[in-house]
């Protein structure tokens, strides 16, 4: 993603625009993909963010690099997506995540470490997979979730706490 | 390295392989592109358009005198294509007299110099030989006998 790409798609050019997003459309989707865990809310959050980005495109003047702006908007747009969610949890949701704990001990390292992930608060998973899955800086991951830098170390710090000791018997 | 760093390694291996399913440009761009490539042969074909009339307008409305010229009316009907060639014939007039046009108060049926008469052959049906004239052949044909 060359500056003269992004200038150009800032200014409207519906070809410099499709390039961003070719370039940016995997990034966002594994981001919202580990983030909701579904792939249809995925795709959708995916799609939402793209559309938000070329909005916001004209305002972005480089303090940051694009794609941590960009992972900022898909970030903002998965957090609204779980706010609606939450609203509307109920027992079954429920009952689904108690069913995934349950079946832990017969999956593989990863996927219990994915899962694990999964349960982490939302704050500190935003920051595992951002730091650690899309291995963005402290100053990145902080820029992406429009938080203090110390915020992010401590956020990464507890979820690696937390993992540890739900990982314990494996390590 | 730690156990716990070699786990998020691998995630992260898996986590890169996902791959958005579709083309986000061609979803979300896709219309606008599509009409902005409609948007300069429309606005040729419309000018076009505009300048065909506006030189239809121009020619047919100052010239034409309504009193002497009815107004012109273009005829679109294509005339039919024959296929076959039509038949020419060709007409000598180099024994026509020239008629002179110049005054034509006194025109008569003859041409000037030219005396008309008609002479009606008459025609008997009586006997007589000698009313007839014979013809050259049946003369020489008789001097035979």
């Amino acid at each position: 993603m060359d500056d003269a790409t992004i200038e150009a798609a800032q200014r409207g050019d519906r070809r410099a625009q499709a390039q961003l997003l070719h370039a940016l459309q995997d990034p966002w989707f594994r981001f919202c993909l580990s983030l909701v865990r579904n792939v249809e809310d995925a795709k959708d959050a995916t799609q939402e963010a793209a559309l938000r980005f070329l909005k916001a495109l004209p305002s972005f003047r480089g303090q940051s690099k694009l794609q941590t702006f960009a992972m900022g908007i898909a970030l903002n747009v998965v957090r609204e997506k779980r706010r609606e969610r939450d609203a509307q949890t109920d027992a079954a949701a429920l009952r689904l995540s108690e069913a995934r704990t349950e079946h832990e001990s017969s999956k593989e390292e990863a996927e219990l470490l994915r899962q694990s992930v999964d349960q982490l608060p939302d704050r500190q998973r935003e920051a595992v997979i951002l730091r650690f899955f899309e291995q963005m800086s402290v100053e990145e991951t902080a820029a992406a979730m429009k938080c203090a830098e110390g915020t992010v170390k401590a956020s990464v710090h507890q979820a690696l706490k937390a993992l540890k000791g739900k990982l314990s018997h494996l390590m | 390295m730690s156990k716990l760093r070699k786990h998020l390694d691998k995630s992260r291996r898996e986590y890169q392989q996902a791959k958005y399913p579709g083309d986000l440009a061609d979803e979300l761009l896709r219309p606008a592109i599509k009409l902005s490539q409609w948007i300069a042969p429309i606005g040729l074909i419309a000018v076009a358009a505009l300048v065909v009339v506006a030189l239809n307008l121009h020619h047919a409305t100052p010239t034409i005198n309504e009193k002497t010229n009815p107004p012109y009316v273009m005829d679109m009907t294509q005339s039919p294509i024959t296929t076959q060639p039509t038949e020419q014939l060709a007409v000598s007039t180099g024994g026509v007299p020239d008629f002179s046009t110049s005054d034509t108060s006194d025109m008569s049926f003859a041409p000037s110099g030219y005396t008309f008469s008609v002479s009606v052959p008459s025609f008997s049906l009586a006997e007589d030989d000698s009313s007839t004239q014979p013809s050259a052949t049946t003369q020489a044909t008789k001097e035979t006998i």
